[in-house]
Order: C-alpha cells, then sequence, then structure tokens
C-alpha cells in the first residue's frame, strides 16, 4: 500500500457537519472565556490626544503660504516625531509630571501619526489612568514645539487641540477579543474533527471496499442498533413459538 | 455519543454479549429493511456467476467481533425460508459461535465426525426453523487447522452436497488464523464480512491478499452494519417502544 493520505472532501464536510455542535459549543466556550478574561483581567487603557501643527517658517512673519511650502511640512511632520520621542523632549516631559513615569515609559505610551497628509499630526497618549494620560499630553504640547522649534531652525509648531481627559477606554475591545476567541475555539476544533477523519483508517463505505478489491458487495446489513433507536419497532410477543428453544 | 470516534469504536471492539446478539437472529419481529436486505443477499448468492451459483460456501472476517456469526445464521435462515434446504456448519473449532446463539449443546459435531468418533448423523441436528439443519462445532479440538483441511473433510461436504441445497459455513476470521482459507478448499467459494466504521482497511487489504494467494475464490463481500446509501431505506411503520421480547429460542423478556 503507497503510503498518500486521501482526502475526500465529502467526508471531511459531512464529519463537519455532524460534529458542528461539538464546534458551536466550543466556539461558544472559548469566547466566553475570552470575554471573561478580558473583562475581568484586562486593564482597560485610556487615550489622549493633542494634535500639532507645523510650519516650516517662523510663524511670525509670512501671510501668503505657497504649497511648496505646504509640501515641505508635510515631509518634516515625520522629523517632529521623531524630535518630540527623543530625550530632550521627554526628559522635560517627565519633569513636567513631577517625575510619575519615567522616560521609557512615555516613549511607550507615545502614538503619533500625520493626520491625512496634512500639516496637522496628533499626538496620543495611552494609559490606565485617564487623568495622567492627559496630564502627559498636554505637558507634552506645552514643551515639544519650543524644542521643535530649537532644533528645526525656521519651523514653528502651534496646538491646534489639546488633550481632554478620557472618559472611555480604547481597549481592550470585549466584543473584538469574544469574537476573536469564538473563532480561535472553532479554528482548533475544526482542526481537530479534520485530523480524525484523515487519519481515520477504518471502512465507511462501500466505495472505500471498492478501492482496496473488485469483488462485489453482494448485501449489505444495517445497523440494529439503528433499528432500535430510531423509531423503535414495536416487538410483541411470539407466544407459542417460545417453546421450541431447547435448554443447554 | 462519545467526543471522538475513536472511543466508540474501542467500546465495538469488546464482544457483544450473546444475549445481544441473539436479539440480531432473524424473527417475525425483525424489521422489513434487516429482512430485505438479506433477501437481498440471498439473491445475489442465488444468482452468483449467471445461474451457477455458490451452493457450499463459507463466511469470513478479518478479526473478530464484526458480526460474522450471526450473519451466518440469519443468512441460513433467509435461505431455508425460501424452501432450500440448508444445512449450517459451524467450522469456528477456536471459538465457535453457533450452539452458543441458538442455545444448543455444541457437542456431538464437526471435530467429532472429522475425528472420526462419530456419524454426521449424529451430529447433525434439525434446528427450530424448518428446512434448516446444523452441524455444531463439536468439541474444541488440539489440531482445527489440520481437520478442516483433511480430506475427510472434503469428503464430508461432498457426501452432504447430496442431502442439501445449500451449506453454509462459519469459518473463523481470516485476519487471525488461516482456517477460513483451509476450509474453502472444500467448498465453492468465501463470504468477505466487513463491518462498517471498523474494519481497517490495511487490515482487510492483508486479508484479501491472503485469499487471493490460498487460491480461495473470493464471491464477494457483505457489508455490516451499514447506515444505508440514502434511498434505500424503506418506509417502515412504528409505534412507541413499550415491551419487545426476543428471538425464537430465547424464553420471553420484558425491557422497558
Amino acid at each position: 500500500m503507497d503510503t498518500t493520505i486521501e482526502l475526500d472532501l465529502r467526508e471531511v464536510f459531512s464529519a463537519l457537519v455532524r460534529k458542528l455542535w461539538l464546534i458551536v459549543l466550543c466556539a461558544v466556550v472559548a469566547g466566553a472565556a475570552a470575554l471573561m478574561y478580558t473583562a475581568g483581567f484586562m486593564t482597560p487603557l485610556y487615550r489622549a490626544s493633542v494634535s500639532i501643527y507645523v510650519n516650516n517658517t517662523d510663524s511670525e512673519g509670512k501671510v501668503v503660504i505657497s504649497s511648496s511650502d505646504l509640501a515641505t511640512s508635510q515631509k518634516l511632520v515625520e522629523t517632529y516625531i521623531n524630535i518630540l520621542k527623543s530625550d530632550t523632549v521627554l526628559d522635560k516631559v517627565v519633569e513636567a509630571v513631577d517625575g510619575e513615569v519615567t522616560t521609557k515609559q512615555i516613549r511607550k505610551m507615545i502614538e503619533s501619526e500625520a493626520l491625512g497628509g496634512t500639516e496637522v499630526f496628533q499626538v496620543q497618549i495611552s494609559n490606565a489612568d485617564p487623568e495622567m494620560a492627559a496630564e502627559i499630553a498636554n505637558a507634552i504640547a506645552n514643551i515639544a514645539p519650543e524644542e521643535i522649534a530649537n532644533i528645526v531652525k525656521g519651523s514653528s509648531a502651534r496646538i491646534v487641540d489639546y488633550a481632554k481627559v478620557p472618559e472611555e477606554p480604547y481597549s481592550p475591545s470585549i466584543a473584538k477579543n469574544t469574537v476573536l476567541g469564538a473563532c480561535v475555539g472553532m479554528l482548533i476544533v475544526v482542526l481537530v474533527i479534520v485530523l480524525q477523519v484523515v487519519l481515520d483508517v477504518r471502512i465507511k463505505s462501500e466505495a472505500d471496499l471498492r478501492k482496496i478489491c473488485d469483488a462485489p458487495v453482494l448485501g449489505s446489513i444495517p445497523d440494529y442498533d439503528l433499528d432500535y433507536k430510531k423509531g423503535g419497532y414495536m416487538l410483541e410477543s411470539t407466544s407459542a413459538d417460545d417453546t421450541n428453544g431447547k435448554a443447554v | 455519543m462519545s467526543l471522538f470516534g475513536f472511543n466508540k469504536s474501542q467500546k465495538q471492539a469488546q464482544t457483544v454479549s450473546y444475549a445481544a446478539q441473539r436479539r440480531n437472529i432473524l424473527s417475525q419481529n425483525s424489521s422489513f429493511y434487516v429482512r430485505e436486505s438479506y433477501k437481498s443477499l440471498r439473491t445475489n448468492i442465488r444468482f452468483f456467476q449467471a445461474g451457477e451459483g455458490c451452493r457450499r460456501f463459507c463466511i469470513t472476517s478479518s478479526m473478530a467481533g464484526e458480526g460474522k456469526s450471526i450473519t451466518l445464521l440469519n443468512l441460513a435462515i433467509t435461505f431455508a425460508e425460501s424452501g432450500q434446504r440448508v444445512l449450517l456448519i459451524d467450522a469456528d473449532l477456536r471459538r465457535p459461535s453457533q450452539a452458543r446463539l441458538l442455545i444448543e449443546r455444541a457437542t456431538p459435531g464437526l471435530s467429532n465426525v472429522l475425528a472420526g468418533h462419530c456419524d454426521e448423523d449424529e451430529a447433525i441436528r434439525k434446528s427450530a426453523y424448518p428446512n434448516l439443519d446444523v452441524l455444531f462445532s463439536g468439541e474444541i479440538p488440539p489440531n482445527p487447522s489440520e481437520l478442516l483441511g483433511s480430506p475427510r473433510m472434503k469428503k464430508l461436504i461432498d457426501r452432504l452436497s447430496e442431502q442439501y441445497d445449500y451449506i453454509l459455513v462459519d469459518a473463523p476470521p481470516v485476519g487471525v488464523v488461516t482456517d477460513a482459507c483451509v476450509v474453502a478448499r472444500a467448498l465453492d467459494g468465501m463470504l468477505f464480512l466487513v463491518r462498517h466504521n471498523k474494519t481497517e482497511k490495511e487490515t482487510l487489504a492483508r486479508c484479501v491478499q491472503q485469499i487471493k494467494n490460498a487460491g480461495v475464490r473470493l464471491m464477494g463481500f457483505v457489508m455490516n452494519g451499514s447506515e444505508g446509501e440514502s434511498g434505500n431505506k424503506y418506509k417502515y411503520s412504528y409505534r412507541k417502544k413499550n415491551k419487545y421480547n426476543y428471538g425464537f429460542v430465547s424464553r420471553p423478556s420484558k425491557e422497558k
């Protein structure tokens, strides 16, 4: 016999359908577990954000801004973000919040991105404490523009939005985690079932028989248990015929 | 229902008790579907090989516990029902089942006849079914293969062929011992019983090869325990299960 594994997709599919209850059960259990873990154990994080506008010229001066000025500014956003994450800036931020967090910690909390190719970029601070998040964000807002101006000659940055204290956490998402958990649970069960079908070496059908030997199948006797369980034939007393039994 | 199919097959590997097996002996109370499946088998055997038929054959399987003996017994009953004179021989001299199924004494039987202790006329008995006689296994001999392969066996079968239209022989699983191939040489063919969801493909392939090597004529397969191909199920009537009795030979007993 060769060692190839044959995969009958119909067999796999029907096995999955048969065990659908199991798949659903595992999905529900996994989803519930994910939900409980997310709701009970994961710390919610709050996000406070400031938005800053940058320009590559001294803000006290030009009245008319050309398009090339705009293009340059957009490129500079990335530069400014890098500067913002530097020790120079963040050390000062640490001082501003009375040293309650370290520079490294703040750097981890920062997420920044340019807003849609404009000259405005946003700095987001994530923290378990909403007030702290806002405090740090605003500290950055106060400190960063001046530092940027010091380093990049001929630029200016202005605050568009100061940070407000966030009211609701942005993570973790209970819904998302639950669905994810359910999907993972489902995937594992499906994988196991498929494996089970593939590795099953027993005869399941006349087709299996034909693959092994071309002798005809002369008869097919149904499963007796099937008869009894499904429908339940009422077998009545055989009365007089019983006396035919002989003693051992 | 178990979590993974493997557990279920392990359960099936344990031999079903004889009481439970007796429940499956054909009787007036067997379902229409079951009886029809046996009749189908009977017809296919009868018209095997364009009318030449196969009047003397044995049944075997790959392993023990696949339902070989009960199937052969029911088949014998089915043949007898159609008016044929049938002789059922239990040639499984290692683990004879027919006597236990029919609640009869196994001796005197085939082994005694082959050993020369008695005549076949003394050993062969009428069964509870018309047209059906049974030659039980007899005592378990120390040399079953030799007895079954002896010229005495061949002569016995040939003699009995004059008295009976059909001779059905219960043989041990060919995947375990070679007796089935040995006894088949005295007969016209061999039937191979396969149990749905239990017989393993590799084992079956080996058995088939073994049969081919022995030069035995493999008539075909009987699939046991099938769930039925769709469209084969006939309508049957059923009522709520209140009590049921077992087949002919056991005393009536009530369950649930």
